[in-house]
């Protein structure tokens, strides 16, 4: 049975210089939900538990005309949901943020968490691709830009590796007459992961669909993007056979697999449905 | 094993436990402060809830070296320490019924408290959301929306009666 | 009827209020004890093995472990009677215990287990029960010759026919349905299996002291926990005291089993009290589960809607439990008796082995997984004569002087029918009422009409009827007069939430005429309560309630007979009432207080008259105690997806008479709620081939939360009262029967909605989505 160490480190810098002595040794503990069923379920009993509670210069929510968005990593799920100013200008994180687990969840966890975490399933992502969201990562050499496409590798893998952190998550203007929306299949109408999570992101030029993003949760190894779903529409008047068409070919783009939370089969049906729906509510959002 | 200190319902607590202890079996097992509840320790009923700093934490979730330097709130600091008067969530779960089994019930009351302190005028479905992560085996969930409502009725009364 | 009563009929607090709003109670996980050990257990990660060999030195080594127990160091007895030994050399599910270890923390006796090496033999298992049934399955009990139980030498069923079946016949089904216009039968799917999911785990702490021992155990049974303690230990029933104060749940048999009688093992060679804890995940995967049935049903009715004749056949799935099932089937065999009026039903059943956890009883107790099918095809029998769904309930459900039975008998014999007893006249009413409430006769369409269709949505609305019966066994009740005048009532039910101190305090305060805070329970205590079976099959109001009621009638003559003299008047012209012994229409009284005062021994004390005592004064048949409900839901299906959204509910029930109406609407919503859960959401999820829980998690097994039941105004439930035969006052108990309606009305609605029949058990979105792309 062990003890491991527990630092507390009060920069990023002091961070990763920890980082790179105990390199996997080491766990980060942010807002601690998914670290603590890790460690409930013996997963993985670090050697080290690095807090970064400390880092307070990791909690903020800023933003600007010119440069968009920024969150830290460390900013808290509820903080997300309830900011007045992601509700009004990004609105689909916000939503997703509200559903990511309980209340009481959602005061611990954090935005980094989430996506380091790197669940197919994660909330956040689906979101985050759509707005053409990067993340910023340190690392003893220095800063990265990355785009979110490119950050996760597999389930429960991101780029980070052992000697990375993630910083913040930058997030572009957003093109006027955008529109957004999440939908999330659970299993119940309380808090469930996703089952599958669609997010679909629309930018209206008069009667045409400028552009649109689409992206998966929870039916690829990863968090992706449809992009040929998305092609579909792109520069086209919409109309419901089209939508349909756009939400069949999200599903063919789809890899879920089966599991107790649900089937291949019938995570594909559902992909075609969100899709459909995601997009038509982006639109109806965009055009109002 | 490292020793930590915990400001609980006001008080200092020091106690020696494992880096990797959540704070409800600190709570539980080291203070004896077994008011907070275990049903699943898995982060999946709420019936662990304590606030900290004010919020609704899951104290199963929560490492008890990460609790320090905060304040942590358990059903057993809610009602007055001189007087024992319930605090008037306390006192609606009472006079209504609001528990059957009463595992999820300090869990239920101190995230209702928290609710109510940022919301003091709710509407049912405010209530049903804020309390969506508490689970009720025993199926008490109306009931307990009737009691929080009351509750928030009587906390906003009282108020008028200060002023 | 109200007006009469000045305590009793009220929604008087709670006697265990203040204590869990102040998260002041002592559950049984609380307990923390001096010098207390903690004990785990290893597991089987095989559906049936041999244990080959088993090392346990290196855990016995381990710092910090005190005791290790294996199949070799403890005695050879069958816990509860069953087929299973104390600790077993072959094992029957994934999950069974092997092993326990005793040591100073959880984490240490964690750690210890893995220290324990075993080396198996796997044996043939069979997981399916439909495999199992078939003549060339493995052997689920390997020495048992086959998979349907036939009896052990522990347990026997002497109603069992040779071919291992249990049957039940009333009138000449055959001719009944000759007599028929129409006969409609459906096979369904098995009914879901649902975790107990009681907020505590099992837990057990048990301490000796010299050779007495004492055992908390988080039961509602502490009666039997008591009883087998003695037999497997070999001691007297006189020096063992189980506590049950504290316990929570229980929702169904809730027991530790083994474990009590292997935590007093350890605690005994260690000197040293113990606690077994089960963790959540070990709950679910290692203590017993919702029976579950495949049914099938033919039914025949009349073009006016009479039943002619009800035909059922009932696979009950058993795991590898060999004792507490059979209750459920005979429950269940009988239920499909009970719930029409039909003369002419036959059943039939049988309950089948496998290699997998136990089920067993779980709130209903085998009459919600019979009801929830046998209403579904109740709705196609009435569809087939076109005939509203409500009105051919209401003509053909059961009513006073329908012919009624304890589910023992069904088990044991002799088959001697009673009756229903007036009370079940309230069965129309309810379901009047309940079609009233929901507005059934403005939103019901007809069939295959949705209430509404909005692009892919469509609400629909659907009806079920249910009942269940309440037991009335020998119980024993004391009150205790305290020399200030206030009472301590003894019995030893138990509190797990469903507010038995509650109303046994209301009783006693009613019937002596003292304040209810005057009177406080002392409960579920084997060596300081009057024996009663504890709280199980609704219960607790018709049977301990009885004798609480009957021993402060003993109370109360005790003190008339000393008052007497005094007010110089006859008993019978004296009354209780505001504290004191009065003269009837005079202001000539003493208080309870001085009698008692002077007179500090006065006990009453009473027993149940038997059951069968209790006869209709018409026919002078036994009567019988069942509660009946009648639920409507409606529904809104995404025909793209399958989700359903339960958007209202409507539910009736009777009680007899309401001792705490509160109390009664909390019990109501609770299987209200369990319902909704056990149909749509709460899925447990069992590897085909190997056995094993693959859900052994509340993150995959999903309780109803606050937005899964509708709000307030659309989550209705109301009671009525027609005072039953036996009972306090006439209240008997129902919680639950509000179980059995719901999952039906729910799976009705489904179908009004989509149109499509949904045969499975599990209405879960992928099966009704794929449900309806077939039809």
């Amino acid at each position: 049975m062990t003890s491991p160490k527990y630092l507390t480190p009060g920069s990023v810098e002091e961070a990763l210089s920890l980082l790179s002595q105990y390199g996997e040794k080491a766990k980060f503990v942010s807002g601690g939900t998914d670290l603590l069923m890790q460690l409930k379920r013996e997963e993985a009993v670090p050697e080290c538990l690095i807090s970064l509670g400390e880092i307070r210069k990791l909690d903020f929510i800023k933003y600007d005309e010119v440069n968009g968005l920024r969150i830290g990593a460390l900013t808290t799920i509820v903080n997300v949901a309830n900011s007045s100013l992601i509700k009004s200008k990004f609105g689909i994180l916000g939503q997703a943020a509200g559903m990511l687990g309980t209340p009481a969840i959602r005061n611990q966890a954090t935005l980094g968490g989430n996506l380091c975490n790197a669940a197919p399933s994660a909330d956040t992502a689906p979101p985050l691709l759509v707005l053409g969201a990067k993340a910023k990562t340190q690392g003893l050499e220095g800063e990265k830009l990355v785009p979110l496409e490119d950050f996760f590798v597999g389930p429960g893998r991101t780029i980070l590796g052992p000697d990375h952190l993630l910083i913040e998550i930058q997030i572009p203007i957003l093109s006027p007459h955008s529109g957004g929306a999440y939908l999330k299949h659970k299993r119940r109408q309380g808090a469930d992961l996703a089952v599958v999570g669609v997010a679909a992101l629309a930018v209206m030029e008069g009667e045409v669909l400028k552009d649109a993003k689409i992206a998966l949760g929870a039916v690829a190894p990863t968090p992706l993007r449809a992009k040929k779903a998305e092609a579909i529409l792109r520069g086209k008047k919409v109309h419901q056979t089209l939508l349909e068409k756009c939400g069949q070919a999200a599903s063919d783009e789809a890899k879920p697999i089966d599991d107790i939370r649900g089937s291949a089969d019938y995570r594909r049906e559902l992909v075609a449905v969100l899709v459909k729906r995601a997009m038509t509510q982006a639109i109806q959002q965009a055009e109002g | 094993m490292p020793e930590i200190i915990l400001k609980i319902n006001g008080g200092n607590y020091e106690v020696k436990a494992a880096t990797t202890a959540t704070l409800a079996e600190v709570l539980r097992e080291e203070l004896g402060l077994t008011g907070t509840k275990m049903m699943c320790n898995e982060g999946e009923c709420g019936a662990c809830t304590v606030l900290i700093n004010g919020k609704p934490m899951l104290s199963c979730m929560t490492l008890a070296i990460d609790a320090q330097g905060k304040d942590i709130l358990t059903i057993e600091g809610l009602a007055d320490p001189v007087t024992g008067q319930l605090h008037p969530i306390q006192k609606a779960f009472v006079e209504h019924s609001g528990m059957q089994c009463g595992v999820c019930t300090p869990g239920m009351i101190l995230t209702a408290k928290a609710f109510l302190d940022e919301n003091p005028d709710p509407t049912e479905d405010d209530v049903r959301h804020a309390l969506s992560g508490n689970l009720c085996r025993c199926g008490n969930y109306r009931r307990i929306t009737e009691c929080v409502l009351d509750a928030a009725e009587k906390m906003r009364m009282g108020e008028k009666d200060e002023k | 009827m109200k007006s009469e009563f000045s305590v009793f009929g009220k929604n008087m607090i709670r006697k265990d209020a203040i204590e869990k709003a102040k998260g002041e109670v002592k559950y049984i996980p609380d307990i923390q004890l001096p010098r207390m050990l903690h004990a785990k257990f290893l597991r089987s990660p095989h559906a049936h093995a041999k244990i080959t060999s088993i090392d346990t030195s290196k855990a016995e080594a381990m710092p910090g472990v005190k005791c290790v127990l294996t199949h070799r160091n403890v005695p050879k007895v069958h816990p509860l009677r069953k087929f299973e030994y104390l600790l077993d050399e072959t094992v029957h599910y994934p999950g069974e215990e092997v092993a326990a270890v005793a040591a100073l923390t959880p984490r240490i006796a964690e750690e210890a287990l893995k220290l324990i090496d075993v080396k198996y033999q796997a044996l043939p298992a069979v997981v399916d029960p439909e495999e199992a049934i078939k003549p060339t399955a493995p052997l689920a009990q390997e020495n048992y010759g086959t998979n349907i139980f036939h009896g052990t030498d522990l347990v026997q069923i002497p109603r069992l026919d040779k071919d291992h079946w249990l049957r039940l016949e009333v009138g000449d089904v055959d001719m009944g349905f000759s007599e028929a216009d129409q006969i409609v039968e459906a096979s369904f799917g098995w009914t879901p299996v649902q975790y107990n999911c009681s907020p505590k785990p099992r837990t057990v702490v048990c301490e000796w002291t010299g050779d007495k021992l004492t055992c908390w155990a988080d039961t509602q049974l502490p009666l039997f926990v008591w009883q087998d303690m003695a037999a497997t230990l070999g001691i007297p029933q006189a020096k063992i005291r189980v506590i049950a104060n504290g316990a929570v749940g229980g929702y169904g048999g809730k027991m530790p089993e083994r474990v009590a009688t292997l935590a007093a093992i350890m605690a005994r060679r260690t000197g040293r009290p113990v606690k077994a804890a089960f963790s959540r995940a070990e709950d679910l995967i290692a203590t017993h589960h919702r029976i579950s049935y495949k049914n099938f049903h033919r039914v025949g009715v009349k073009k006016d809607g009479t039943m002619t004749a009800l035909y059922h056949k009932i696979l009950a799935h058993w795991g590898k439990d060999t004792t507490v099932p059979y209750i459920c089937q005979g429950t269940g065999l009988l239920g499909s008796t009970m719930l029409y009026g039909c003369p002419n039903i036959k059943g039939e059943t049988c309950g089948i082995l496998t290699n997998t956890v136990g089920y067993g009883p779980m709130n209903g107790f085998g009459d919600p997984e019979v009801i929830y099918t046998v209403e579904r095809l109740m709705d196609m029998a009435a569809e087939k004569i076109n005939m509203d769904p409500v009105a051919f309930r209401l003509k053909n459900c059961m009513r006073y002087g329908n012919r009624a039975m304890e589910y023992e008998q069904v088990l044991y014999g002799p088959i001697r029918w009673g009756i229903l007893g007036s009370d079940l006249n309230s069965f129309p009413e309810l379901i009047e009422k309940c079609a009233e409430k929901a507005g059934w006769k403005e939103k019901w369409k007809g069939w295959r009409t949705p209430m509404a269709s909005k692009g892919p949505k469509k609400t629909g609305i659907g009806m079920a009827i249910g009942m269940h019966h309440t037991s009335f066994w020998p119980s024993s009740a004391v009150v205790k007069m305290n020399q200030d005048g206030s009472a301590n009532v003894l019995s030893m039910a138990v509190e797990m939430g469903q507010g038995y101190g509650t109303i046994i305090s209301q009783i006693v305060a009613e019937t002596l005429g003292l304040r209810y805070e005057d009177v406080n329970p002392t409960l579920a205590d084997t060596g300081a309560t009057p024996t009663s079976r504890g709280n199980v099959a609704s219960s607790g109001t018709s049977s301990p309630a009885n004798s609480v009621r009957l021993a402060a009638e003993d109370v109360r003559k005790q003190l008339f007979e000393l008052a007497a003299p005094r007010l110089n008047a006859p008993v019978d012209a004296l009354e209780a009432k505001d504290g004191s012994v009065r003269v009837k229409g005079t202001d000539r009284k003493i208080s309870i207080a001085s009698i008692c005062f002077a007179n500090w021994q006065i006990t009453g004390r009473a027993n149940n008259p038997p059951y069968d005592s209790i006869k209709d004064e018409k026919s002078g048949q036994v009567i019988h105690a069942y509660a009946a409900a009648a639920s409507i839901a409606e529904v809104e299906v995404d025909t793209e997806t399958g989700v359903v959204d339960l958007l209202r509910l409507t539910s009736g029930h009777d009680c007899g008479r309401a001792i705490n109406p509160v109390l009664i609407e909390n019990q109501i919503d609770l299987g209200l709620v369990m319902a909704n859960g056990w149909v749509r959401t709460e899925k447990y999820v069992i590897d085909e081939k190997t056995g094993v829980v693959m859900n052994p998690n509340l993150i995959d097994y999903k309780l109803s939360t606050f937005l899964d039941v509708p709000k307030s105004e659309d989550f209705q439930r109301f009671y009525v009262e027609r005072p039953c035969a036996w009972g306090p006052f006439g209240a008997k108990g129902m919680s639950e029967t509000a179980m059995t309606a719901v999952g039906p009305a729910i799976a009705n609605a489904v179908y009004n909605a989509v149109g499509v029949r949904i045969y499975e058990g599990f209405l879960s979105p992928d099966n009704i989505l794929r449900a309806i792309k077939k039809g």
